[in-house]
């Protein structure tokens, strides 16, 4: 279901480029080269809470960004502990200590990105496609190769819309 | 728990007995949310933005629920009792 959201989605972008344009490659290549040249930056406007000179003291950028870091310390080795764990109760409470470790860690992250304090990096269309082909080709490789087959042929389709 | 006792059989999981090693995990799972606890909870009292305050101090208060609950699995006298009915079972079994 997952996937299948993704690919209504790829596919309006894709439906989109197409229209614009009688030489669909040639789109893809302008398309790709205007986002080498302008990435799509997706960011929140930043609070203006930090003070505009930042000197040698913690800010609360700092202060959120340290803690970040601790949940991110503290997953990497929690989840060391839970696999060395011997009796089950132990591994059980240590893996509900990870788990909600990460909400933590997930939680400052979203915080701070509504901040202003993260921007993130859109991948060009074009970029997806290409990986999404190669790895949808390499389900050739699998054992059950009739389920393979079946999903291949569907992909193509929707390829053959787009190209 | 101790349904893995059964006579003659085999033990289906670990014994609930804090090794060497879920000790030394513990020592330091325990200093990692204490330090993590203070860290933010300082943090919180610096912090003039009450929003950023909450957060914080909703960290300090997440550590300090971890740390009681690694505390809770160190218990010195379920320890012994569980060393004393492995025992007993080990005999028991040979």
């Amino acid at each position: 279901m997952f996937n299948q959201n993704q690919r209504g989605y790829g596919n309006q972008n894709y439906q989109s480029g197409y229209q614009q344009s009688n030489f669909q490659q040639q789109s893809y290549q302008s398309q790709n080269l205007q986002q080498q040249a302008n990435p799509m930056k997706i960011k929140n406007p930043q609070t203006n809470q930090l003070p505009t000179v930042k000197g040698p003291e913690m800010n609360d950028r700092d202060r959120l960004n340290d803690m970040l870091a601790t949940e991110k310390y503290l997953t990497d080795n929690y989840n060391v502990f839970a696999r060395e764990a011997s009796y089950n109760d132990l591994h059980k409470d240590v893996c509900q200590i990870l788990n909600q470790t990460h909400q933590e860690a997930r939680g400052l992250f979203n915080f701070m990105f509504n901040k202003g304090w993260y921007s993130l990096q859109a991948e060009s269309t074009q970029q997806v496609a290409q990986v999404q082909q190669q790895f949808t080709n390499y389900q050739t490789q699998f054992a059950q190769n009739q389920q393979v087959t079946n999903s291949q042929s569907g992909n193509q389709n929707y390829h053959n819309q787009m190209y | 728990m101790y349904n893995q006792y059964q006579r003659g059989s085999r033990m289906s999981e670990p014994p609930e007995i804090i090794t060497n090693k879920d000790l030394l995990y513990l020592q330091d799972a325990l200093s990692w949310e204490l330090l993590a606890s203070k860290k933010a909870h300082h943090f919180a009292s610096e912090s003039q933005d009450p929003q950023i305050k909450q957060q914080l101090e909703h960290l300090a208060e997440v550590h300090q629920r971890h740390y009681q609950m690694l505390l809770r699995h160190l218990q010195p006298q379920t320890q012994q009792q569980n060393i004393n009915q492995y025992n007993q079972y080990s005999q028991y079994r040979n």
